[in-house]
């Protein structure tokens, strides 16, 4: 890929967190009645840190950081539309908690350019997408 | 029978040099209407700056003192001013491609006269390639501006420049895109810590105070991302009517060309008015 393609790839990967961090923001939104401290404390946690990487991976596009990033990137692409998707439409709390942790595993994994680490995260979201 | 050849050879030279000046009315439109689209859009009023200031409190949950929320958003000026030369160079070169359209435009030295350079500003840095691009448009409108080109140039230079046209407005594009972005994870963020808030046992003075700054904030925040979201629609139509006229650059005065560059003109016009 070239620098502006990377570029645009970190943007994506932004994206991505940002809205599944606003998918963990609207399910703690809606069922804070219900949910016990425990789990809001879990959820707000993991959802500060997708947050925070949402926010690395923007200044990252900005910084076109990503160069010869595609050996890393092969399958997340694909991968990242449906999980958005997937997690709008759960209510188990036990499965958006290790959605969460998936995907802020799959964010280090990227950030850290560990290839294993992207398949092991991927694996994990998907499972717990599936159910 | 010298009179009539002298008259029809100085009828043909009127054509040559009629051909040569000849006035693209609607390809002057459109891109009156991006240079003023993009002098309008560089005047925006919250940059990397305000993003600086308030992104040092909304992320900050550990402060205790007010000396703690205190930010340091020097650098994130450079980057404002990078962002601003990349806006003014846009429409310099656009202003230059009028020019050759046959019509004369306003024309603005100063924004041109300082190309961007490599190298860290703020958070961002501009790498060789976003600088080679934005300073190769400031050096081709320079060069359109100050020299007395004919209109038939106009084909000449998108061929030569589209593809760094497309990186420059990609770039640029990414850039507005990123920060939008980041705005928009502050509102998610004062989301979260109002949510939060809420759920701590608060008075009901204090559950008022706490709704009221979430509404305000919230309100403020759309409002910019709405601006943003303006900016990026207008760069995007931008970038697609320098497209639609590289594809048509050996029919400039098509039908079809005219009715798609008013479209787009059009198109942004309304971005920027509603």
């Amino acid at each position: 890929m070239g620098t502006v393609n990377d570029a645009i790839f970190a943007n994506k990967l932004g994206h991505f967190y940002q809205d599944i961090a606003q998918d963990l923001g609207d399910f703690v939104h809606t069922h804070i009645g219900t949910l016990s401290r425990e789990d809001i404390a879990t959820l707000s946690d993991g959802q500060t840190r997708v947050i925070n990487y949402a926010n690395q991976f923007f200044s990252l596009s900005d910084k076109i950081a990503f160069e010869q990033s595609e050996s890393y990137f092969n399958g997340v692409s694909n991968a990242i539309d449906s999980y958005d998707k997937a997690i709008k439409e759960i209510h188990d709390i036990n499965r958006v908690i290790i959605i969460s942790t998936g995907v802020i595993s799959l964010a280090l994994a990227i950030v850290s350019q560990n290839g294993g680490g992207i398949l092991s995260s991927v694996q994990t979201i998907a499972g717990a997408v599936k159910g | 029978m010298k009179n009539t050849r002298l008259l029809a050879s100085g009828l043909l030279l009127l054509c040559i040099i009629q051909a040569g000046c000849v006035q693209l009315k609607e390809v002057h439109a459109f891109t009156e209407t991006c240079q003023t689209t993009l002098d309008k859009d560089v005047q925006i009023s919250y940059g990397y700056v305000d993003y600086c200031q308030d992104s040092c409190y909304i992320f900050n949950v550990s402060g205790r003192q007010l000396a703690d929320f205190d930010c340091n958003c020097q650098n994130d000026e450079g980057y404002d001013t990078v962002i601003k030369k990349e806006y003014n160079i846009l429409s310099a070169y656009f202003c230059a491609l009028g020019k050759l359209a046959g019509t004369q435009s306003k024309i603005n030295f100063a924004p041109i006269a300082t190309a961007i350079q490599a190298g860290t500003y703020g958070n961002m840095v501009v790498t060789t390639e976003e600088s080679t691009v934005v300073s190769t448009l400031a050096t081709v409108a320079t060069d359109l501006l100050t020299t007395k080109y004919k209109s038939k140039k106009i084909r000449e230079i998108l061929v030569r420049y589209n593809d760094t046209l497309a990186i420059a407005m990609e770039l640029l594009k990414l850039h507005i895109d990123n920060l939008k972005s980041k705005i928009e994870l502050m509102r998610t963020k004062i989301q979260q810590r109002c949510d939060l808030l809420m759920a701590n046992n608060l008075t009901d003075a204090e559950k008022w105070s706490t709704v009221y700054i979430y509404k305000q904030k919230r309100k403020e925040l759309a409002a910019i991302i709405s601006s943003y979201d303006k900016r990026y629609g207008s760069l995007d139509k931008i970038k697609q009517g320098h497209s639609t006229l590289y594809a048509n650059v050996n029919d400039l005065n098509s039908a079809t060309l005219k009715k798609k560059v008013i479209d787009l003109a059009s198109d942004i016009i309304y971005f920027n008015n509603n």
